[in-house]
């Protein structure tokens, strides 16, 4: 397993602190006013790295499984999601929550392969199956291969708020995102949270205490298939299209490196990751530079030199001088 | 002219035959990623970019120092080795003492940036790659027709596969790096120098996607992106093999090569896709793999 | 044998294994507290103690496989503390550890052979010897390893340390689990040893097996050396020893 220490505790923090509400608090305002500043359409566009990184941290860092296969959920519900306004011509609410739909369905599906096998055999059993999801993509014809799905429009939310205005769609995804997070951190603290990480921690020692192991991996493995499904689906919104990048092996990787580099097994970790991967990406595509290598190299760097992450590495800093 | 199933005969054994060719480069990679996982317990995604530099080297070698396939074949593989052994010295053993799945991160690190890399320099398009005068030619008979070069493909891959099965079985090296799988810290209480056997296995497996990379090269072009796909199949191929067995990986390459081959024939849409299908039906069945034990 | 033990230790020359103030640690846990130890050359020492007051980390601490260690550890008067794990082998000193070490995967005659020559100083036995003394090896060389019997593993856990040409063999519990017959051959074997020339450092739980060829004694306890005594004082020691082995 993944350095149990590195993780944050969760123990201790079943309950917010006053103080930790008011960060909170001050960061879900700031979020709302960001777009005075910058872009709405990066925001947004970070928005949903984020929180496909947080849907995988849920695995890995709570459930110490890598999945090498995420971009099969996050694409493949942004490939559902765009079909569903596009043909069906549904509300985006429905597209959306199909687009979920089949994220799970195929999260299923993969997990009940994938926890057959541990650690590093989880990692390729998992990666490969996203593969062949992949060349099912490149086959399908309503996912119209190398073109992708484009060409429709975002709909009205409810029938009523008219998503292409990207001001209205900012606050959208901002809602769907801050929701998004908070049912994160209950799951993570909830009774079935804290036997996900007890499985983590020691897998022989839940299987001796009597838990079923391959469920609970399996619920997480769905639940954050599920959650990487609404970050594709709301990118597909955003962008209007969906194409075979979003569910080709690099896509797995990338959210890979956002976790890693923010730091694994903590809230706030993935986040930060995403931003700063996100901002790596957009500027090494001005400088000529290639981009892959840029990403090869931070994943070097990160695993030879912080493997607990920006944000884990903070903490720790953080924990010792308060020791000291 | 000889039909079975419907299908005419040479073009079963034809498949069949590029099946083979398909199985050797499976056989040699799963080979080589089964050798360093023994010892070093590193799952090797950066496999498939050291397949990429064995073919990039060749075509280097030919392109800049006017050297022809013999004896790239036998400095390429040379020089990948060398790259491997240099990451493993200063990388890669660092990662030794932590969880297994950081040698995968850092090795999948390591797979973007010498695609990256590759693409930046060389573009994104294949590039051609001569098989040698003399293997130009094709056999042809009555129930089989083989282009002589792909023939030599698969002998090369059978030769260097057994002669990698002999040299772990059968010599004195072969016996150190038997027994550091079982207990590396025994044998290096005994007086082996294991830390220098870990870079020498690292450096030999890397070695073997080298030359499989250089057989590669005429068949299908030398491209930045061809070791990718390939990692990912590999991959496949090892969880149905199981990666406790030398023979077994073996095996199990050339065997998925000829299934994927023959699906060609019978059901063209599932060929890209059959071994993964296999691999999951394995995983249903027999969880551990053909060949492994589960630890 | 009786005149070895009736000389004083020193007589022998100077300490062939030095242990002062031998501290160790498996990660944050402290398992050694200062341990004193020596050898002489052609010695057999054994290290008594109840079970887990740190004789199989003494062993492991001084040849280096737990890595995390202080203090002076002198072979042939050179410090080997810094020296990596496999250069200790070649500085003269073989181990055979409790589990045995029988590696699965290797023939019998491979797993013989595996441990590299250190020197060839006339204390080394050759393959022929080593067949003579143990037939049953010779006889299943070609079979793996872990299909002999726990006697013949241990026979030939040893008999591959004597092929190499050590002068100082560290044997970890070689008598546990074994039936009595076994038990006496091993003993036969290390009495073999010291004729030849070899010093040994025993751990033992077997205290009356570790009386019929121990030189001298040492006992441990919760990490610390709290007993050291020649053979011939050993005796007036039952009682005490007794007590500090809770037999």
């Amino acid at each position: 397993m993944i350095e149990a220490e590195e993780f944050e505790t969760v123990a201790e923090t079943t309950r917010p602190h006053r103080r930790q509400q008011f960060v909170v608090v001050a960061l879900i305002a700031l979020l709302m006013l960001l777009p005075l500043w910058i872009y709405p359409v990066l925001l947004m566009k970070l928005m949903c790295f984020a929180l496909f990184a947080s849907a995988f941290n849920l695995l890995l860092g709570y459930g110490g499984l890598l999945s090498f296969g995420h971009a099969a959920f996050f694409g493949g519900s942004a490939y559902v999601t765009a079909h569903a306004l596009k043909v069906w011509e549904v509300n985006p609410e429905f597209a959306i929550l199909a687009g979920v739909a089949a994220a799970l369905v195929l999260g299923l599906i993969m997990g009940l392969l994938a926890v057959r096998r541990q650690g590093i055999y989880f990692a390729m059993v998992t990666l490969a199956l996203a593969q062949m999801f992949y060349f099912f993509c490149l086959q399908a014809p309503f996912t119209h291969g190398e073109d992708g799905i484009q060409g429709f429009s975002r709909g009205r939310l409810f029938g009523v708020i008219d998503l292409s205005d990207s001001n209205v769609l900012y606050y959208v995804i901002a809602i769907v995102f801050v929701a998004s997070i908070f049912a994160i951190w209950r799951i993570v603290h909830s009774p079935y949270g804290m036997v996900l990480q007890a499985i983590r921690e020691n897998e022989q020692r839940a299987i001796s205490l009597g838990y079923s192991v391959q469920r609970y991996k399996l619920g997480a493995f769905v639940m954050s298939a599920g959650f990487a499904g609404l970050a594709g689906g709301l990118k597909a919104i955003l962008f209007q299209f969906a194409t075979l990048t979003d569910v080709n092996w690099h896509m797995s990787g990338e959210v890979i490196l956002m976790t890693l580099l923010g730091g694994i097994g903590s809230i706030a970790g993935p986040i930060v990751g995403a931003g700063l991967v996100v901002t790596l990406q957009n500027y090494f595509a001005t400088t000529g530079f290639p981009v892959t290598t840029a990403l090869g190299a931070t994943f070097i760097v990160c695993v030879l030199l912080f493997r607990r992450g920006i944000v884990g590495e903070f903490r720790h800093r953080f924990a010792t001088r308060k020791k000291s | 002219m000889t039909m079975i199933f419907g299908v005419p005969l040479v073009v079963l054994t034809g498949q069949v035959m590029i099946g083979l060719i398909n199985g050797s480069f499976y056989a040699l990679l799963s080979l080589g990623l089964a050798v360093i996982f023994g010892l070093l317990r590193v799952v090797n995604f950066a496999h498939g970019a050291f397949y990429m530099l064995g073919a990039f080297a060749a075509w280097m070698l030919g392109q800049y120092l006017g050297l022809g396939y013999w004896p790239s074949l036998l400095l390429a593989p040379v020089l990948v080795g060398l790259v491997g052994a240099l990451v493993e010295r200063t990388m890669l053993r660092r990662l030794y003492d932590l969880d297994h799945l950081y040698g995968l991160l850092f090795t999948f690190g390591l797979a973007l940036l010498l695609e990256g890399a590759f693409q930046h320099f060389y573009g994104a398009s294949g590039k051609p790659f001569a098989a040698p005068a003399e293997m130009r030619g094709v056999i042809r008979t009555d129930f089989v027709t083989v282009p002589i070069y792909r023939g030599w493909v698969v002998v090369a891959s059978l030769l260097i596969c057994f002669g990698t099965w002999a040299l772990i079985e059968k010599t004195k090296i072969g016996s150190y790096l038997r027994a550091a799988t079982e207990d590396a810290t025994l044998v290096q209480a005994f007086g082996v120098n294991v830390p220098l056997l870990l870079t020498l296995t690292y450096a030999f497996g890397c070695a073997l996607a080298g030359v499989a990379g250089v057989l590669a090269a005429p068949i299908f072009q030398v491209s930045p992106t061809m070791g990718s796909n390939m990692i990912i199949i590999i991959f496949a191929v090892v969880v149905v093999g199981g990666m406790g067995s030398i023979l077994g990986a073996i095996a199990t390459g050339y065997l998925l090569g000829v299934v994927e081959g023959l699906t060609k024939v019978f059901y063209p849409e599932a060929a890209n896709i059959v071994i993964f299908v296999i691999m999951a039906i394995v995983l249903l069945l027999r969880p551990a793999g053909l060949f492994g034990k589960e630890n | 044998m009786t005149d070895a033990s009736a000389t004083p230790r020193e007589a022998r020359g100077p300490q062939q294994l030095k242990l002062r103030g031998l501290e160790a640690w498996y990660g944050e846990s402290q398992a050694l507290y200062g341990v004193d130890l020596d050898v002489y050359p052609g010695e057999t020492v054994t290290l008594l103690g109840r079970n887990g007051v740190g004789k199989t980390t003494t062993l492991r601490s001084l040849m280096g496989i737990v890595r995390k260690r202080t203090g002076t550890v002198e072979f042939d008067q050179r410090s080997i503390l810094r020296l990596p794990l496999h250069r200790v082998a070649h500085a003269g000193i073989g181990f055979v550890p409790e589990e045995r070490g029988i590696f699965a995967s290797l023939s019998v005659e491979e797993n013989l052979m595996l441990p590299p020559m250190v020197a060839r100083n006339g204390k080394e036995m050759s393959l022929d010897e080593i067949y003579t003394l143990f037939p049953n090896l010779l006889e299943r060389r070609h079979s793996p390893g872990t299909r002999l019997s726990g006697g013949e593993q241990q026979m030939l856990a040893i008999a591959r340390i004597l092929r190499t040409g050590v002068s100082l063999i560290l044997l970890d519990e070689p008598t546990e689990g074994l039936a009595p017959v076994i038990v006496n051959r091993i003993g036969e074997m290390l009495k073999a040893l010291k004729a030849h020339g070899l010093s040994v450092l025993l751990v033992e739980q077997n205290f009356r097996f570790a009386a019929r060829i121990a030189d001298h004694f040492y006992v441990m306890d919760q990490g610390a050396m709290i007993d050291s005594f020649a053979v011939a004082e050993l005796p007036g020691r039952r009682e005490a020893l007794n007590k500090a082995l809770g037999v």
